[in-house]
């Protein structure tokens, strides 16, 4: 009945409105504050046109927060699909003993509070009596009066924040993987065997091609997340307090400047919202061309196989 | 007192007429049952009835109330899905209470009630079960338990025995019908098993296309169908049909055979004037037999043909014939000598024939 | 480091077990076999032992700690419990996460199911356009809105109050998303149609029908919500400024400047915000697994 159908307008209706005040109005907000000078200094927050925006073009930091976020992404992010993948079909398809074991395992330190992983690795990262040094020693790897300042260099401490992401994420990743994979029919698997395929073979002429959709579900989400990436850097940096970007800056990622300006010392919260901006419009604009770009790809990938 | 009035309802989704312009009353204590092929608009029509569908146009009255827009939940009906639609959450005795418990009624009550109608319907030892613990002709009594307990006025069921084996169908077919008795309320009943129909039925509204295409007893239906498509949908084998035309002397002429018609069929071609004129002759199944069975007294009206199948049911064969081009489909007697391939005459019994106009497909009556 | 979006679809069938009858294996396949052994089991230790090493050392004074490497547990975890208490109250923000993330799960349960429903059930005008309104939402992340947010806070007197942690969770469109396709699977229309008949009200139907038949998926996403919610670092580190009223990221996230060199209290710290996740894990990595996976393959 036309009176029962809207229920579902009463039912949706919460969400609506939570999503209205509180998710979307707050982004428009963020919109509007960028062309303001809000900050200690101007709690009204006056009208500077793009003022903000300009400042972005000198703002060294800015500049370098860029190159760390997307230099962190990617570092952690290849490998994380690699192995990911590579997982997967082992997992999947090598009948391997407790696979669902390794598979709880690896997907363990992704549930995990990022801010307390944070703090653990800076813990152990620590120069004398640090873990990973005592390891590396245990090891034989290095020695004793050798141990490495890990969280005193620029380089070090950005590549561990990047094996730090790809120890969570990867087995998150190969999850998502995995569930595609068992999704593909036997048959195109006993198919290919049919006609001589090695398993090699297999993996690349039916398994990738038919995890496509996944892979840019996995691309998506993570470039998304990384490049709002934020907990890790934060609390990892070196010395006693945090959003410090590390030694040489090299772990200040955008939503850490952007924090840093919007609630340290100056609260220079108009020019932290255009940054904001700029963040999302690359979030739209990559979204949109990982999408557009796999989206044709996947067309050909249907063609060369049919779905079942 | 539940008379169900249905006044030119009609249904129509964006471009597909569901239901259109159905006209039927429906008796206190009456047994109702709509019949039709698949997307004929019977299973819309109960929908509507119930308040689960909206009405495009028309009424609906029970016990002279118009209800187009009361909920369901105040129309005082019941009804019984095709799947039977038992809450999973539930045990037997809480889906059979639920209703009650929505209306406030007292627990002692509801007990009683509850307790009643397992027994009517002797389920009395799974009311602790869940419907996934029982068996289909078990959750289909849970489900027809659910709608007794509450006394409604009208009972309304959708294909209730589509799901069961055909044995359990039979017996489920007889429970139904002496429940009926029992509790007398009016019951509207959608199936597309004409068994079911022909068994159950005080009447039988036949639907086609959206449309009614006769209400009448079950007798009525079989004996004077209205049209083509009830005459070829009622009874199984379906009705032979053969074009002939009518001459001098109340022949039925078609090329492969002439059959005189009987007495009742020539004061129709008197009254419609059929001399000339072409006509669609139909002869069931069972007015056909094997001459070889016919008492000697009887008239001799006979139609020779070639077996081509024979399908022994035990209690009868069922023969397809053939006469050049024609086919006909005969129910002889089991005792039959008739071989595939071999000649056979078939004896017509001609009080028992039907003639239809070939444009509009309307009984001549 | 995706956010935890995670749109879904029903579980799919249990992993299908490979059917093929064991081979025999060749002496070159035997070794490959060996090292694919090698290599998961090395990643495996990889994943687990920073763990296990945080909760060693959260039972080793700092001297033991400083002399090196150890794999057996040590017999300081009093002393350390002590020195931990004494600056930081972490039962505290142990019980302000949970004051947080219950509500917060419980509600994105219940709106979450309650929209899920609708975009199941109802064919109202616009369903479909606004399921992808909610299919973007998803794609959001709350860093962006942050300082609008805040200002907001600021405007209405809520910071500094659990209320804008809790809130939001109302319109959490991953919850949406999986429920509405667990409804579309599992959730027969019919039982509707018949709890309609029987009498029950619209919101009845929800409470008694829907509700409970959904119960599992409902599950599987409110761990999930629980734990997303638990983790959660930058929104109450944004919008809360009392220590009393800190969570637990918050808190362990001070330990470095609280304990300064007292590592024994650091890792004792950051294993009793971690220790529950991994129990939780433990007790529900199929439900967990599920409801994650089930997530990408709608895509
Ligand atoms: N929601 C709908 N939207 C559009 N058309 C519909 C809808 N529901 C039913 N129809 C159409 O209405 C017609 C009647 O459907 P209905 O379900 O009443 O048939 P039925 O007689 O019960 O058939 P069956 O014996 O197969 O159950 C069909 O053509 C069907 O396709
Ligand atoms: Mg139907």
């Amino acid at each position: 009945m036309r009176k029962k159908e809207n229920y579902g307008y009463l039912f949706i209706a919460p969400f609506f409105i939570v999503f209205i005040l509180l998710q979307l109005y707050p982004i428009i907000y963020t919109f509007y504050l960028s062309f303001t000078n809000l900050s200690s200094a101007n709690p009204g927050g006056e009208w500077v046109g793009w003022a903000n925006y300009a400042r972005l073009l000198t703002d060294q930091f800015f500049h370098k927060s860029i190159v760390n976020t997307w230099r962190i992404w990617i570092m952690n992010f290849i490998p994380q699909l690699i192995f990911a993948v590579m997982l997967a079909a082992i997992l999947t398809r090598a009948r391997i003993r407790g696979a669902s074991i390794f598979r709880g395992i690896y997907f363990l330190p992704n549930l995990v509070t990022a801010a307390s992983v944070g703090i653990l690795f800076n813990v152990m990262l620590g120069w004398q009596s640090g873990t990973i040094n005592q390891i590396l020693v245990a090891l034989g790897i290095i020695d004793e009066a050798n141990k490495i300042h890990f969280l005193a260099s620029g380089a070090w401490t950005s590549t561990f924040v990047s094996l730090i992401l790809w120890w969570m994420w990867f087995g998150h990743s190969m999850i998502l993987f995995m569930a595609a994979m068992v999704a593909v029919p036997q048959e195109y698997y006993d198919a290919a065997a049919v006609d001589g395929a090695g398993a090699w073979q297999s993996f690349w002429k039916i398994t990738l091609p038919l995890i496509r959709p996944i892979m840019i579900y996995v691309l998506v989400t993570s470039l998304i997340g990384g490049l709002n990436n934020f907990d890790i850097p934060f609390v990892i940096g070196e010395g006693q307090n945090l959003g410090t970007g590390g030694p040489e800056k090299s772990i200040l990622t955008m939503v850490m400047h952007m924090y840093n300006l919007a609630f340290t010392a100056g609260r220079q919260r108009g020019y932290a919202a255009a940054i904001a901006v700029t963040l999302f419009v690359m979030v739209l604009i990559f979204s949109l061309i990982i999408f557009k770009l796999m989206t044709r790809r996947e067309e050909m990938a249907g063609r060369v196989l049919p779905r079942p | 007192m539940a008379r169900v009035v249905l006044k030119d309802l009609t249904k129509r989704y964006d471009n597909v007429v569901a239901v259109e312009r159905l006209n039927a009353t429906i008796e206190d204590k009456e047994f109702v049952v709509l019949l039709g092929p698949s997307g004929c608009g019977k299973t819309t029509t109960l929908r509507m009835i119930a308040g689960l569908e909206e009405i495009t146009e028309g009424e609906i009255h029970i016990d002279g109330r118009l209800v187009n827009d009361v909920p369901p939940k105040d129309r005082d009906i019941a009804m019984v899905f095709q799947n039977y639609a038992l809450y999973p959450h539930m045990n037997v005795y809480e889906n059979m209470a639920f209703s009650l418990r929505l209306r406030r009624y007292p627990r002692k009550v509801i007990d009683e009630r509850v307790r009643r109608a397992a027994k009517i319907l002797s389920i009395e030892g799974l009311l602790a079960r869940k419907p996934r613990q029982l068996s289909g002709g078990e959750r289909q009594r849970v489900a027809l338990g659910r709608a007794i307990v509450r006394n409604p006025k009208v009972f309304l069921m959708d294909e209730p025995l589509s799901n069961l084996d055909a044995k359990l169908r039979v017996q489920m077919r007889a429970e139904i019908s002496k429940l009926h008795q029992e509790l007398g309320s009016t019951v509207i009943y959608v199936t597309h098993d004409q068994t079911e129909a022909m068994t159950m039925a005080d009447r039988i509204v036949i639907m086609k296309d959206g449309k009614v295409q006769q209400i009448g007893t079950p007798q009525e239906i079989y004996r004077h169908p209205v049209n083509l498509f009830v005459a070829g949908f009622i009874g199984s084998p379906a009705m032979n049909f053969v074009e002939v035309a009518i001459a001098d002397g109340y022949k039925l002429l078609s090329p492969h055979f002439s059959i005189e018609a009987g007495w009742e069929l020539k004061k129709i071609i008197e009254k419609h004037r059929l001399f000339g004129k072409k006509a669609i002759l139909g002869i069931r199944p069972e007015n056909l037999e094997d001459s070889a069975f016919v008492p000697p007294r009887q008239e001799k009206v006979f139609i020779e043909a070639q077996v081509e199948l024979i399908e022994p049911l035990g209690p009868e064969v069922i023969l397809y014939t053939k006469i050049g081009e024609l086919r006909l489909v005969a129910r002889v007697n089991p005792e039959t000598a008739a071989r595939p391939g071999g000649p056979i005459i078939l004896h017509v019994d001609r009080d028992k024939l039907h003639l239809f106009d070939p444009e509009s497909g309307e009984a001549y009556r | 480091m995706q956010e935890h979006v995670l749109p879904a679809v029903p579980a799919r069938a249990k992993e299908r077990k490979a059917v093929k009858p064991a081979r025999r294996l060749k002496p070159g396949q035997v070794v490959g076999r060996i090292f694919l052994y090698l290599f998961l089991i090395l990643l495996a230790v990889i994943c687990f032992t920073p763990f296990y090493l945080m909760i060693i050392n959260a039972t080793r004074s700092t001297v033991e700690i400083n002399r090196g490497l150890s794999l057996i547990p040590g017999k300081s975890l009093i002393d350390n419990y002590i020195t931990m208490q004494q600056s930081m109250n972490i039962w505290r923000g142990f019980l302000n996460s949970l004051i947080v993330a219950v509500p917060s799960t419980l509600l994105a349960a219940y709106f979450g199911a309650l929209t899920a429903y609708a975009f199941s059930k109802f064919n109202f005008r616009g369903n479909r356009a606004l399921f992808w309104v909610v299919l973007g939402t998803m794609m959001i992340p709350v860093q962006l809105g942050i300082i609008g947010y805040f200002q907001m806070a600021v405007t209405l007197r809520l910071v500094n109050t659990y209320w804008v942690l809790i809130l939001p969770s109302i319109a959490t469109g991953s919850t949406v998303f999986f429920l509405k396709m667990y409804m579309d699977a599992n959730l027969d229309s019919a039982l509707l149609e018949a709890a309609r008949v029987d009498g029950s009200s619209e919101l009845g139907i929800f409470h008694r029908i829907v509700l409970p038949i959904s119960l599992p998926g409902i599950a599987t996403m409110s761990i999930l919500n629980f734990i997303f919610t638990w983790n959660n670092y930058l929104t109450p580190l944004v919008m809360l400024f009392d220590k009393d009223k800190f969570t637990l990221p918050i808190l362990i996230a001070l330990v470095k400047g609280t304990y300064k060199q007292n590592l024994g209290a650091s890792y004792l710290a950051v294993a009793i915000s971690i220790v529950p996740i991994m129990i939780a894990f433990v007790l529900f990595s199929n439900y967990i697994i599920a409801g994650v996976t089930a997530g990408a393959l709608k895509e």
